[in-house]
Order: C-alpha cells, then sequence, then structure tokens
C-alpha cells in the first residue's frame, strides 16, 4: 500500500518577546532548579516524565539536561549551548547555564538597548579573558603535579559539589585517593614504547554492588566472560609461547568480522543452493582452517568483536584456546592499547605475525556474580576503573562525575591553572571588572558608541551576576562578606555580624576557598551593599604555589573560562532576539 | 465550488505590513534576531528575512505571491529581502494614503510605473557615478586598498547577525581566505565562484565560542578510514575511486545469489577479496598510498589495504570528488579494473589528521592549488554554528552577485528597460549562452503586461517549452549527462510558476537565471567526467573572459538619499504631470528605509521622529551627499566610511519591487476553489 505525504498545514504561529511574564518566567523557574544544584549543598533533583515514567535523580548539569524536555524555545536554546560545552569539558555545566540565565534576566530588567549590551558583555569578557590568561592575575595558580594534597583537594571538591554521589568524609578521601591514583598510573612513562593510544587509558567498568568501597582499580582490561562460573573464580591455564624477544607470553588474535559461517550476511545476498550443498557448512570450514593456523601459530586467547560459530568454539576449547566472542566495538581500542594487536577483518587468508597482540597474564575474575575476564600487560598503562554503588542511578551519577573529573585532571597536565574556588574567583572578576571598566571608561564608551553611565550600569550588572554565583552554592542562612583587599568571598552565620568592623581577626576564620584567613585582610564589605563608583586601587595579594593547603578550593581555569564565554555568547544571542515565533501546527 | 474574494489595496497593504513587521525587526545594524521553533522542537535563531519568509508557511494566495517574488528577488542577489519588504509596504501605504482606491487609478500608477523604470531609472547611474560610486576592479586599486573595500563591503552584510569583535573577526577570515595574496579583482570572483559552488564542502561547522573559528589552508575531508601508509612520507600519491575496491558498487538488496557446487561458492567468497587484493597491488606497484573513495568498505578490504600500506577515506560524495578533482587536477577511476595511468595518481604534499572539538578530519593540501582555504565555523550551538555558516556563505554570494561586467553602463540599461536582473549579466560564458538567456528572458518579460486573468494554458506552455529549450542548449553545449539535472531543475522551477498561475516578472527573471545561475556546477561536473586537467584550464579561464568590476556605494542609506533627491529634480519638486504624483510616492518609498536605519541606529527615546525629519531635510537640502552613520547621525562618506554596499543590490530591490507593485495594483480577484469531502 502506498502512502502520501500530507502537504504541509497552515502555519499556526505564536509569537512571543522576551519581555512576556510567561518566558521570564520560564527563564526564572530554569534558573531556580539549576542553583539549587550547585555546590556542595546543591539539592538534589527528581524528574520523572508526565506518564510515570522512570525517574532520575541528579545534581549534574549533563544528566539533568538530558532528561529534562523544554517546551520553551529559548529555553531550549539555553539548554544547547550549555550542552555544547558540557560535551567538551564534562564540567561546569550549571554554572554556565546559571550565568547566561542571570545575564539574560538583569538584561531584560534594563533599560539599556539590547544590542549595545550585548556588545558591551563580549568587552567585558574580553577584559576577563585577558586577566584570567594574564602573569597578573591574583586568583589562580598553577597547579603542582608533586603536591599530591593540592591534587587530593581538586578531585574530592568536584565529588564534594555532587552530594547524589553520596561520597562524604573517609568514603569521599579513599574515593578521590582511587581516582586520582588511577589517573596517576594510566600516564604513559617517557620511556613507553608506545608511543600513540587509541583510548584515553582509563576503561570504566560499573557494577552494582553493596559496598561502594568495593570500587577499585585494576591494571590491564577487564571484559565480561560468560564462558565460565560466575560463582568461583577459576584458575586457567593459557597457552603460552615465546615472543620476538623470547619471552615467555599470551599471543592474542583481534577479530572484528563475524565468526558464525553466515555466507549470506558475508555475500550480503540471498543464496539459492543447489540439493546436498551447505554452503554455511563449507564457509565455517574455512573459519576453521583460519583457527587452525591461529592454533599452529600458538595463539593463547581469541577476542572477536561479533559472533563465532560453535563449532569454532568448540575447535578452540579442545585446543585450549581461550575466546570471547561479542564483544562489541567499544572495548576493541581498549583492546587494542593493552594487546598491541592489530584486528584481523579477512578469515580466508593466514593473519601474519604483526597483527597478533600480547599479554604477560590472564585471570579469570569474579565480581558480583558475573564472570570476568582481566587481561594483563605490564608495559601498558591501561587501567580498568571499577565503579561500584548499589544503585543503576547512583552509579551513572558517579560515572558521569568520575569521567568530569579524569578530564579536568588530563586537562590539567597541558594547562595546569587553577581558579580558588567556593566563590572566591568570581567576587575577584568582579571586582576586577569594575576597576578595569573604570580606568578605561572613556574608550570602551566612545567604541561602542554609548553614554559612559551605561557601561557603569553594564558593568555593575555583570558583576552583580558573577557575584551571585558566588552566592548561591552557600548554604541556606548564610551572609555574605567581601573583602576590599583579595576581593574573596566570606560566608558568616545570618545576623552574627551587623556591623564590617566587628568582624574578629582570626586565623581560623577562612574565605571561600580557605586561601586567606581573616588576619592577613583589612577591612570588608557585605555583598548587598552597593558598591561605590569609583574603585580607588586594585591590587590584591599574589600567592605562589608553596602557600597552598590541602584544603584548599579550586576550579579548573580552563572550565570556567569556556562556560563563561559559552554563557556569554549565547547570552548575547537571547537578549538581542526580537520575537520568538513557535508555529504550533 | 469557487469561491471568489476581491482584492482590495487594503488586503495587499494589510499582507504586505504583517510581513514586513514580522521580517523587519531583523533590519539594520543594531537589529534584533528572530528565534524561530518548528512544532517538531527545532530551533533558528536567524536575521535571514529570507529564512524567516519561507519558515513562516505562509498560505494566504497574496501572502504567497509575495513571498515567491522576494524569494526569486534573494536567489539571484543573495541580500536585500528586508529592504524590499520595506520598499513594498511603503509604497503601497503612500498609495493608500493618496486616497484615490479606484482600480481605474491602481491600473494607472502600475501603467506608469513601466514608463518611468524606462525613462527616469536608467538616467540615475550617471547620476550615482558622478556622487561617490566606487568602482572596484583590479587595474585601479592597490591590493590593500581593495582589501580594504573588500572587508568594508563584508562587514556591511555581517553587522546585524554578529556581534562587534565577531564581525572584526570574521571580516578579517573572510579577507584572508578571498584575498590570498591576489590583487585581481578578476581572481577574488573566481574564489567567490569556487566558494558559492562548493561552499559545503570547503567548510565544517562545530560547537564552541565564535573565536575558535578559523580558516585553514589545503581541503579538509573526512577521516582516514585506515591509516596505514608510511607516515615518514612527505607527499602522498593518491587516486580516487568513484566505486568499491573490491568491484560492484552497492550490491541489489535483494540479490539472489545461485550455489551450484562447492567450487562455485568458493569462488563467490573469494571473488570480491581476489578483486580487492589485484586492485590494491596494482596501487601498491604505482606507488599509491592513498585511495578516496566513494563507497564504503569492509573489514576485510582494511586487513588488506594494511597489508599493502595504503590509507582509505571512504564515503565522499558525488560533489565532493568532482570538488577533489577539480583542485588535484586528477580524473577519478570508476572501476577497478580500470588501467591506471599516470594522470589518475594526484600528488598531495600534505595530509595529516586534525581534530576541531569532537570532529577528526583529515586536511589535504594538493600541489596544484595552494589558495584554496577552508573555514572551520564555530557557534555555541549547532544551530548558532549553522547560521554563521550561512552568513559566510552570504557573504560570498553577495561578493558574486555585486560583480557585473566591465559595460557597466549597459548592462544597468539592460536591467532597466529589459527588467531582467543584473546578476544574469555576470553569468557571460559565452555570447551564444546570454545571447539565448536574453532571448529566453526577455520573451518571458513580455509577458509581464498580461494580468492573471489573460494567461492562458497555451502561453504557460510556451514558457516552459522556453526554458526546457534553453536547457536543451546547455545539454547540446556541455554533451554530458550531467545536462539532465539542469534541465529538471529548469522544468522544476517552471512547474513552481505553473502552480503558482500568476506570472511574476521576477519569478520569470529567476527561473531563467537558474539555468546560467547553476552553470559551474554543470560546467564542472561534467566535464570532469571527459576530463579533470581540462576543468582546470577552463575554470582558471572563465573569469578572464572578461573583465569585471564591482559597483559599490557608502551604506547607510546613501543610495536612497541620493536617488530620493534625483528623483525629486527630475520630476522638478514632483510638479511635473507625468511622473510628478509616482516621483512623489517613489520618494517616499525609498525614505522608509533611512527611516528604519534612523531608528534602529538610534537609542529609543521619543525625539527620534524630529531628529529624522530634521536630517532629512539637512540631507535633501545640502548640495554634498551625505548620508548615516552607524550613531544614526548625518555625515559625509567621502571624507572616511567604513561601510560599503553593492549598487547592484540596491538597484535589483527596487526595480524588482516596483515590478512587483505593478502586478499586484492589477489584481482583481482571487479564486478559491474548494474540493468536496467525500461522503
Amino acid at each position: 500500500m502506498g502512502s502520501i505525504e500530507a502537504a504541509k498545514n497552515q502555519s499556526n504561529l505564536q509569537v512571543d518577546t522576551l519581555d512576556d511574564p510567561e518566558v521570564k518566567a520560564s527563564l526564572a523557574t530554569l534558573r531556580q532548579i539549576v542553583s539549587s544544584c550547585m555546590g556542595p549543598h546543591g539539592k538534589i533533583k527528581i524528574i520523572q516524565n508526565a506518564s510515570g515514567g522512570p525517574i532520575t535523580r541528579t545534581t549534574t548539569s549533563s544528566r539533568l539536561f538530558n532528561s529534562i524536555s523544554l517546551s520553551k524555545p529559548v529555553l531550549k536554546l539555553v539548554v544547547n549551548s550549555v550542552k555544547s560545552h558540557v560535551d567538551q569539558f564534562q564540567d561546569g555545566g550549571l554554572m554556565a547555564c546559571l550565568f547566561c540565565l542571570l545575564l539574560v534576566e538583569s538584561s531584560v530588567e534594563s533599560d539599556i538597548n539590547r544590542s549595545i549590551l550585548a556588545d558591551l558583555f563580549q568587552v567585558f569578557y574580553e577584559i576577563i579573558d585577558d586577566y584570567l590568561s594574564s602573569e597578573e592575575c591574583a586568583c589562580k595558580y598553577e597547579m603542582d603535579f608533586s603536591n599530591l594534597d593540592a591534587m587530593m583537594a581538586f578531585v574530592q571538591n568536584m565529588y564534594d559539589s555532587k552530594p547524589f554521589c553520596g561520597l562524604y568524609g573517609y568514603q569521599l578521601e579513599e574515593f578521590s585517593r582511587l581516582i586520582l591514583q588511577t589517573f596517576l598510573q594510566c600516564i604513559p612513562d617517557m620511556a613507553s614504547s608506545k608511543a600513540s593510544f587509541y583510548t584515553t587509558r582509563i576503561y570504566l567498568l560499573c557494577v552494582k554492588h553493596e559496598d561502594m568501597n568495593f570500587s577499585q582499580n585494576l591494571s590491564g582490561l577487564v571484559l565480561e566472560y560468560p564462558e565460565l562460573s560466575s560463582l568461583n573464580e577459576k584458575k586457567l591455564s593459557v597457552k603460552r609461547s615465546l615472543d620476538s624477544v623470547d619471552c615467555d607470553r599470551i599471543k592474542v588474535a583481534l577479530i572484528n568480522c563475524s565468526m558464525s559461517g553466515d555466507v549470506e550476511s558475508e555475500l550480503n545476498a540471498n543464496c539459492e543452493v543447489a540439493t546436498g550443498m551447505d554452503p554455511d557448512l563449507f564457509f565455517t570450514e574455512k573459519i576453521l582452517s583460519f583457527c587452525y593456523q591461529l592454533v599452529t601459530k600458538e595463539v593463547g586467547l581469541v577476542l572477536c568483536q561479533k559472533v563465532m560459530h560453535p563449532r569454532v568454539k568448540d575447535y578452540l576449547r579442545s585446543k585450549g584456546v581461550l575466546f570471547i566472542d561479542r564483544l562489541g566495538a567499544m572495548p576493541i581500542p581498549y583492546v587494542q592499547d593493552v594487546t598491541g594487536a592489530s584486528p584481523i577483518g579477512l578469515l580466508t587468508d593466514g593473519p601474519s605475525d604483526g597483527m597478533f597482540g600480547w599479554l604477560d597474564q590472564v585471570e579469570h575474575l569474579v565480581i558480583n556474580n558475573q564472570s570476568y575476564l582481566h587481561l594483563q600487560e605490564v608495559d601498558s598503562c591501561i587501567i580498568t576503573l571499577v565503579l561500584a554503588t548499589p544503585e543503576d542511578d547512583k552509579l551513572d551519577e558517579l560515572k558521569t562525575t568520575t569521567l568530569g573529573v579524569l578530564r579536568n585532571l588530563e586537562r590539567l597536565i597541558i594547562q595546569p591553572e587553577v581558579l580558588f574556588g567556593g566563590g572566591c574567583w568570581n567576587t575577584h572578576i568582579a571586582a576586577y571588572l569594575r576597576h578595569h571598566v573604570q580606568e578605561n571608561m572613556e574608550s570602551i564608551a566612545e567604541s561602542h558608541d554609548c553614554m559612559e553611565s551605561m557601561v557603569t550600569t553594564a558593568a555593575d550588572m555583570f558583576a552583580k551576576c558573577l557575584e551571585k554565583i558566588a552566592m548561591v552554592t552557600s548554604p541556606e542562612g548564610m551572609d555574605h562578606l567581601i573583602d576590599l583587599t583579595n576581593y574573596h568571598v566570606w560566608r558568616v552565620p545570618k545576623g552574627e555580624i551587623k556591623d564590617t568592623s566587628s568582624i574578629v581577626k582570626s586565623s581560623s576564620i577562612k574565605c571561600g576557598c580557605n586561601v586567606f584567613d581573616s588576619t592577613t585582610v583589612s577591612d570588608f564589605r557585605f555583598e548587598r551593599e552597593k558598591v561605590a563608583a569609583k574603585v580607588s586601587k586594585f591590587d590584591p595579594t599574589r600567592l605562589n604555589a608553596d602557600g597552598i593547603s590541602c584544603y584548599i578550593v579550586s576550579d579548573s581555569l580552563a572550565v570556567v573560562n569556556n562556560a563563561l564565554r559559552i554563557a556569554i555568547n549565547t547570552a548575547s544571542s537571547i537578549i538581542t532576539m526580537g520575537q520568538f515565533i513557535h508555529d504550533t501546527n | 465550488m469557487a469561491e471568489t474574494t476581491k482584492v482590495t489595496l487594503k488586503h495587499l497593504l494589510d499582507i504586505s505590513k504583517t510581513l514586513k513587521n514580522i521580517v523587519c525587526r531583523s533590519f539594520g545594524p543594531r537589529c534584533q534576531t528572530t528565534l524561530l521553533a518548528t512544532p517538531t522542537g527545532q530551533i533558528m535563531v536567524t536575521t535571514d528575512g529570507i529564512k524567516i519568509l519561507k519558515s513562516l508557511n505562509i498560505g494566504h494566495p497574496i501572502g504567497r505571491l509575495i513571498v515567491n517574488a522576494v524569494s526569486a528577488h534573494h536567489n539571484v542577489n543573495a541580500d536585500g529581502v528586508k529592504t524590499f519588504l520595506l520598499y513594498l509596504c511603503e509604497f503601497l501605504h503612500q498609495l493608500d494614503k493618496l486616497g484615490d482606491n479606484s482600480p481605474k487609478n491602481l491600473i494607472s500608477v502600475s501603467k506608469s510605473i513601466s514608463k518611468f523604470m524606462d525613462e527616469i531609472l536608467p538616467k540615475c547611474l550617471e547620476n550615482f557615478k558622478s556622487n561617490g560610486l566606487f568602482e572596484l576592479n583590479s587595474e585601479l586599486f592597490f591590493p590593500l586598498e581593495l582589501d580594504h573595500y573588500l572587508t568594508d563591503f563584508i562587514k556591511t552584510t555581517l553587522t546585524p547577525n554578529l556581534r562587534k569583535n565577531q564581525v572584526n573577526l570574521f571580516s578579517k577570515l573572510f579577507s584572508s581566505v578571498i584575498m590570498n595574496g591576489s590583487n585581481s579583482l578578476t581572481k577574488i570572483l573566481e574564489r567567490a565562484d569556487l566558494f558559492c559552488d562548493f561552499f559545503e564542502y570547503l567548510h565544517v561547522k562545530g560547537t564552541g565560542p565564535y573565536s575558535d573559528s578559523k580558516v585553514i589552508s589545503g581541503f579538509l575531508l573526512r577521516p582516514f578510514s585506515c591509516n596505514f601508509h608510511d607516515a615518514s612520507k612527505s607527499s602522498l600519491n593518491f587516486v580516487i575511486l568513484r566505486n568499491s575496491i573490491e568491484g560492484n558498487k552497492t550490491p541489489e538488496p535483494e540479490e539472489v545469489v545461485r550455489i551450484t557446487s562447492e567450487d562455485s561458492l568458493n569462488a563467490t567468497i573469494m571473488s570480491p577479496i581476489k578483486v580487492a587484493e589485484e586492485f590494491l597491488k596494482k596501487l601498491n606497484s604505482s606507488s599509491v598510498d592513498l585511495i578516496l573513495m566513494s563507497e564504503k568498505v569492509p573489514q576485510f578490504v582494511l586487513t588488506l589495504c594494511r597489508k599493502y600500506h595504503i590509507s582509505v577515506i571512504v564515503c565522499l560524495d558525488d560533489q565532493e570528488i568532482n570538488l577533489v578533482e577539480m583542485l588535484s587536477s586528477t580524473p577519478s577511476l570508476l572501476s577497478v579494473f580500470e588501467e591506471i595511468s599516470e594522470r589518475n595518481i594526484g600528488q598531495t604534499f600534505a595530509c595529516e589528521r586534525i581534530k576541531f572539538g569532537k570532529c577528526v578530519y583529515t586536511n589535504i593540501h594538493f600541489n596544484n592549488c595552494l589558495y584554496v582555504k577552508s573555514f572551520v565555523l564555530c557557534g555555541p550551538t549547532e544551530g548558532l554554528a549553522h547560521e554563521l555558516s550561512s552568513l559566510i556563505y552570504k557573504s560570498f554570494r553577495s561578493i558574486q552577485a555585486s560583480a557585473t561586467k566591465k559595460e557597466a553602463s549597459s548592462i544597468l540599461s539592460n536591467h532597466v528597460t529589459k527588467q531582467t536582473s543584473i546578476s544574469d549579466t555576470k553569468v557571460a560564458i559565452s555570447e551564444d549562452l546570454i545571447s539565448k538567456h536574453f532571448e529566453s528572458s526577455s520573451t518571458l518579460n513580455d509577458r509581464n503586461s498580461l494580468t492573471k486573468a489573460n494567461i492562458s494554458d497555451a502561453k504557460l506552455d510556451e514558457m516552459e517549452a522556453r526554458n526546457l529549450d534553453s536547457a536543451m542548449f546547455l545539454r547540446n553545449k556541455y554533451s554530458s549527462k550531467e545536462a539532465d539535472i539542469s534541465c529538471s531543475q529548469i522544468t522544476g522551477s517552471v512547474q513552481m510558476k505553473t502552480e503558482n498561475a500568476v506570472p511574476l516578472p521576477t519569478e520569470v527573471d529567476i527561473s531563467s537565471a537558474s539555468i546560467v545561475d547553476n552553470w559551474p556546477q554543470h560546467f564542472d561536473s561534467s566535464a570532469t567526467i571527459n576530463d579533470g586537467r581540462n576543468v582546470i584550464e577552463k575554470s582558471e579561464n572563465i573569469r578572464q573572459e572578461s573583465t569585471y568590476n564591482t559597483l559599490l556605494l557608502p551604506a547607510g542609506s546613501y543610495f536612497e538619499f541620493q536617488l530620493a533627491k534625483y528623483i525629486r529634480q527630475s520630476t522638478e519638486n514632483f510638479k511635473e504631470s507625468e511622473f510628478g504624483d509616482l516621483g512623489k510616492l517613489i520618494f517616499e518609498t525609498l525614505l522608509a528605509v533611512p527611516r528604519s536605519l534612523h531608528s534602529n541606529l538610534c537609542e529609543r527615546n521619543s525625539n527620534d521622529k524630529r531628529h529624522f525629519l530634521e536630517i532629512l531635510q539637512e540631507v535633501l537640502n545640502s548640495d554634498s551627499n551625505m548620508c548615516l552613520n552607524s550613531r544614526g547621525h548625518v555625515y559625509c562618506p567621502s571624507e572616511n566610511f567604513d561601510t560599503l554596499e553593492s549598487f547592484n543590490l540596491k538597484m535589483a530591490t527596487l526595480c524588482n519591487v516596483l515590478q512587483l507593485i505593478q502586478q499586484l495594483l492589477r489584481l482583481d480577484l482571487i479564486i478559491g476553489v474548494k474540493s468536496l469531502k467525500p461522503e
């Protein structure tokens, strides 16, 4: 029966603008959701669709945005932008989203021409970007890889700000240590024979386990192995042979084509067969003769991406060759990295010696009633990180967070700069921006054909948005102070301090990032106070890496920089939109 | 059942006003963008008038008529949609204000438009030539100056869509691609042609900040399927294959293989392997390191490629292969059984794997086309990156459309009197083609004066036949398979017209122009099948056959102000009996653009209108030529200016609007045919 595509119906257009109360309300709702997820005191969100589907609990941006579906086009635009940032950095999504929404909301409230405002936002970003990448920047330090305390603090911070991972106290410390250890182990030795890898060298294996402390790292690769019992670990005797330097090792063949013996799928055609002929049998024989060649070449382990014919399995079993079939495409690059094998795609030709890989040891493992094969190779720096949690939902959250942590650590090798976290970099660069804009007021106003008062208002609005991000990560019932020396943020219980001069100078009172104590700063202001139009001087203390304690809270500079950029670009696009046309038909 | 609705001026005005109100929010350098969302949830953020109009999916016949006319105008000129609507709406508004809406009066206005276009407009070029028209050609300008003018011109296109620093970035990138050390306008136009035809393959899009966008030299292909060539080699030999390595192109979906014996089965299984091995062996002996091919490769071929140290890049589409053939002057192999001669083997001097964001590409530099560069365009979201790429494409199209053959005056008179679009003239592949083209367009234009009611089916058939004639001509000219495409495209466009049933002059222009507008593709693809090298020689000579120039004007309503002044003068302050009233109408129509621009540039305040009237008085009474600057104040552009726009575009827009109005004023009835629902 044929079908005729229905002609496109006439449009039924709904035209909104950014000033519509409904649009404003939807922006505020998303802002509230995002801001309440942020930081160590963030609240976990439960997401379920209207028809009662599965529930997702999360505080991470990637899982949050993947589970909610938005109806307002403007929100979709924000979320899509943030997703593009998260895809690349796997961190800082909530911050980017919140900053973007704050900028949009305050622009809507403001009476400055939005096109000029969008241009000014770009100027402010450039000022911040220049400052953050300059030597002058006093809110960053260079991560020293030999300072394990600082590295640990960095990892712990990231897990700490994802409360649904459920890591606290001792468990948090242990888990962070495990991740850091895994990361350091997978860095290849300079003298390593292998120059390039197909993978990131860390294979994540997620298992359901009652005890989160069961999470561990195993050198080599752990693959599912349903061939053996999933109750007891069995001692395996694998055929060994001598490699090119006469070491006794296990020869591995990696096959990425089907060994099922199905002629029709091989030829990609239907067969019309004469009576008495069995093409599948004929083809299986060909595969068997290929296996025979593997056996004669003393292969000990055959790994096949696709399906193996039972006769092929029987044959290999009878010859004492271990095998895994149905590996799938995902672990293949890891197998290539750990064994050094090249995938074989042609079964009618004898494999050449260069295509085989080598392993030092193969062991049978049982984890949570599942049978696994542990492929070990001393020289490879492939690590299997086993993540264990009791629930699927938590496992996903832990996996997402761990990927983000590993990605951040990896990036630190290339760009080792980190910012003072806990809201301190936000207030610091907000103060810098105010100061810099005041200093260069004339040139900014002139190059953008606008009045100086407009620039001041826009800069203040922008700085306020930055400061607001610092505030949302605090627990409830806190007052926020900003010191006037380093411009870091200080949190005190609400109502405890009425007057900034009454703050006790003590080394136990620390700023948001735990770098400075109240003895090192001279004066404070309340965050809610209006900032004096003229910031007279900006001369904060510059720390060197030695002053970094193990309690420091830090954020990756690369992530923050990109998140700010994405947020500003998106906010600029949104505020210059005159109308949202929605075809509802 | 038929239902009739009377068409009045009020209808026309209402519909054009609605369209204008939606689209013209995005008019001017400080405009607002429009976010369009489809029912399926796709989002598009744009300031591109034509995109907004098309996605509105207008149902009203008059609305559709206007949208079709605007898109026809856009197809040729690549820009000017919002100005088009502003002119249209203002003209109808002014006409409505006059009060006499009787059909008799409307028809008399319609008639006098033709006369006005014949008699007054052609004279205005001379006026512009003596008043600040910049004529760009390689003889008159130093490279730096040429670069400067082009950058200013591109900035005008980019400004409404991007922020200031982004405009600077992209205009620099753009000029680095199109100038690339060249000082000749002809070369620049050739490059614009290349980018317009193959833009899809000369850029890649990614998500990320705008500032990550860049230009890289060479050409970007999809990543290696396998990378087995000798890494120490600095230059690679490659072949292009339009078939699969194992012999047969894509197999039939329901192919049946008859197997009678083990031998035949063995032969069936082994034959593709043998064919692939033979071919790879042959390549290996000819020292080929790389295969660029149109099909996929199965796993066993990759294993064989490893054996012979040959790398493969797969799944290139037809157009991409055409481009590679053209750039590298290497004809492709149509089958693996073909003899590989020396000319089938091309050379690249660099071929490396590069990564942008999540995507991996192969960057290839062909030995004999060092000037080719590719864009890497980044936007915060996929949609914004896509928008950016269409903006860059639009810039190339504007450059292409702004160029005319050097005999500008004759072209302009052609444009105005024959009412063919200006860009038609740039397509001058041969005198034959031009004469044929003009023949077809002028015949079609004769039909412009016909009203809807007078058009018979027979005449439409005749139009179609004429277009087909042109296609046949193309087919004969290049004697290639590819001409079929042009033929079908032309028939397609004619069908579009017959469906609409009202032959708009602008549409007619387009249909005839589209024959030639697409010519480089026909030309390239057809000729590459015969001989790749031949193509290169020809493509390099394309623009040299005649000298081109580009007429530019300062932006900021310079065109409108000067033309309005000129019309006032030539109609003796609108007192002349023949064109006085129409002159006044067009005068007011032209001023709609500076009025909108002024309110766009000025910050919102209540004195806008008064300020504009003051400006208008100043400009109209001044002896010098003035226009608006970026703050919405008047200035004299002869001193300094930083934005330029195409004179051709402006003129084409005005002419096309006037032609459309001519048609609209003669509309009488809408006859709607309702289908009876089966019971």
